[in-house]
């Protein structure tokens, strides 16, 4: 066991049923990271999460936070941890400062040290002007901050949170991004942040997974992510002419997957940087290039091809 | 139980904070002090040797109209489940209960607290009223009751706290079985119109007193009534072999205590055995859906 993990899955598996929600999830998080798991409705995010905190019990594998089994220790783990869940969860009869105060409670946080807390949480997400106003009568990025003030204020050592910019206008879901890498920053927080949002992540995090039907089908940083997959050269290459000879003659090129024809500009996809060999096709056919560009493959697409695989 | 003390003080002051609390306390206690007023002024009671004034105040009410055990065996059951019908149903729904079951708190101190909070809330709520009722009582008569009259009234405060404690957990029950927090107040309802009316209307053209047994109203009715009448001798049906030789004398309060001891273990078991179903239900509840 590595104690600087501050999350550590083998073999995690959740079964309802016939159902695999999760299904042999191997993950290691570093304490202080961020790292983002990125996956469709139904991936099976939010289950994995459940059993870090022992909410749920999996069907077999193991999985450590910050070193204590889930499901053997939950109150260590639940006391070392905060959870945002989807939908919140924050009491709309009661102001944040009540809901706060409830939650430094069940912390067992002595009252002198909740009171610096509440305040300390309600200033950070930019809460403590509606302090005492219900959360039922609150916009839902205000309660969505109240929510994530509700994390802040237990102090925890690994944060989850679930779908946290879900409902939130392009401003406010950048703030709370802000927000979320600077808590990690500053904090020290080992977050895991659960989105099926890839603009919500690639920013912000260290390091990204990516969940389909219950298995992590790549991770790593956003560069790896970007490299892991094959056929990661696009080439726009544009010229007065295109013979058929030229076409055949790159296509013949070592490493080449495919090349598409489309006017006056080929299109090559290669495994790697094929772009000299290119050149020399062009100039060999005596044609002259008027520009060569090497397309970056973005992140979406990458997401995409995993998306139209499952 | 990490947690349970915290979580009950929470539910304990949304009880006594709630509308609904307030509507219902103001019924019972503006009925029960007029009752208890009417019964004072109207039967002219009077303090004679082994009247039991005190006792009679609970069981004969005011001319023409119910008394305040009435009250209790059939409209403070709505006291009882009138806080828990959707006490699990509405946190699963709002989201709230995943926030306090990913803090460090146990999942059995959710259920235990909100159960003991509902009992709490009924509790303060029949002391108030029964010891205000004492009061007014003590003050239009002029006298005090003895010290077996307050024994009895603490008996019935007790069999009453028992009995709205089943309500209590049969209102946890229902939020614990059903998602939706309508379809668990009607159950609640239709259970305690069942066991207050329609099972009279059952069991008395049936000749059947065993059916009636299984009616906590009739448990505590019963029980109740013993426990306030020190001359009620015998139970049940009546066999003229039985009556034969019995003397008409009021029973001290250990041998009408032991008359109902089978009323009041089956008001205990029935509270327990329904706070289980629920706490079992709820221990197992697959925590995705919360």
């Amino acid at each position: 066991m590595d104690l600087s993990l501050a999350i550590e899955t083998h073999d995690l598996t959740k079964k309802y049923n016939d159902f695999v929600a999760v299904d042999r999830l191997n993950l290691s998080i570093k304490q202080g990271e961020l790292f983002g798991m990125l996956g469709p409705n139904g991936a099976g995010k939010t289950t994995t999460v459940l059993m870090l905190l022992g909410l749920t019990e999996p069907t077999s594998g193991t999985c450590r936070v910050l070193g204590y089994d889930p499901f053997r220790e939950p109150l260590k783990v639940k006391s070392l941890s905060g959870y945002l869940a989807e939908r919140m969860g924050v009491y709309e009869d009661l102001t944040p400062e009540q809901n706060l105060r409830y939650i430094t409670k069940l912390n067992q946080i002595p009252e002198s040290e909740s009171r610096k807390r509440i305040e300390e949480a309600l200033d950070s997400v930019g809460a403590s002007e509606y302090a005492d106003v219900k959360v039922g009568k609150l916009s839902r990025g205000m309660r969505q901050r109240v929510g994530i003030a509700g994390v802040l204020v237990k102090k925890p050592k690994v944060a989850f949170f679930d779908e946290p910019t879900q409902g939130l206008d392009p401003e406010g879901k950048k703030e709370l991004l802000d927000l979320l890498r600077r808590i990690s920053r500053e904090e020290k927080t080992t977050v895991l942040l659960l989105s099926h949002m890839l603009a919500d992540l690639q920013h912000i995090c260290d390091r990204m997974g990516i969940m389909l039907k219950g298995k992590m089908v790549a991770q790593g940083t956003i560069d790896e992510l970007r490299s892991k997959r094959g056929e990661d050269w696009v080439i726009d290459i544009e010229a007065e002419s295109v013979p058929s000879k030229l076409v055949h003659d790159l296509s013949a090129l070592h490493g080449v997957k495919s090349v598409d024809r489309s006017g006056n500009v080929v299109t090559v996809r290669s495994e790697k940087d094929i772009r000299s060999a290119i050149m020399e096709a062009f100039l060999h056919n005596k044609v002259y290039p008027i520009s060569l560009r090497a397309r970056e493959r973005s992140l979406e697409e990458i997401y995409m091809g995993y998306l139209g695989e499952s | 139980m990490a947690g349970t003390r915290e979580i009950f003080i929470k539910e304990l002051s949304d009880n006594l904070g709630s509308k609904r609390f307030w509507l219902l306390f103001f019924i019972i206690y503006a009925l029960g002090l007029f009752m208890t007023y009417g019964a004072v002024q109207n039967l002219g009671l009077q303090r004679t040797l082994g009247e039991n004034v005190f006792l009679q105040l609970f069981v004969i009410g005011a001319q023409g109209l119910p008394s305040f055990l009435w009250v209790v065996i059939y409209l403070a059951p709505l006291l009882g489940f009138i806080f828990t019908f959707d006490t699990i149903n509405r946190e699963i729904s709002s989201g709230t209960l995943g926030n306090v079951l990913s803090q460090p708190v146990h999942r059995d101190s959710v259920i235990n607290a909100k159960f003991f909070a509902g009992v709490a809330t009924i509790a303060l709520t029949l002391i108030g009223i029964i010891f205000m009722e004492v009061g007014l009582a003590v003050r239009s008569l002029s006298v005090l009751p003895t010290l077996e009259e307050m024994g009895r009234i603490l008996i019935f405060l007790f069999l009453s706290i028992v009995y709205l404690s089943i309500w209590v957990a049969l209102g946890l029950l229902f939020s614990v079985i059903f998602r939706r927090e309508g379809t668990s107040a009607l159950a609640s309802v239709a259970v305690w119109l069942f066991f207050s009316f329609f099972v009279y209307m059952i069991a008395t053209p049936m000749k059947s007193l065993t059916l009636l047994y299984f009616s906590p109203n009739y448990l505590f009715l019963e029980a109740s009534y013993v426990v306030l009448n020190p001359t009620v001798r015998i139970l049940g049906p009546v066999s003229i072999e039985k009556l034969y030789g019995m003397i008409a004398t009021p029973l001290p309060l250990d041998q009408s205590l032991l008359l109902v001891w089978p009323n009041i273990t089956s008001l205990i078991a029935v509270t327990v055995i329904i706070f289980a179903l629920s706490y079992v239900k709820f221990m197992k509840q697959e925590i995705r859906a919360i």
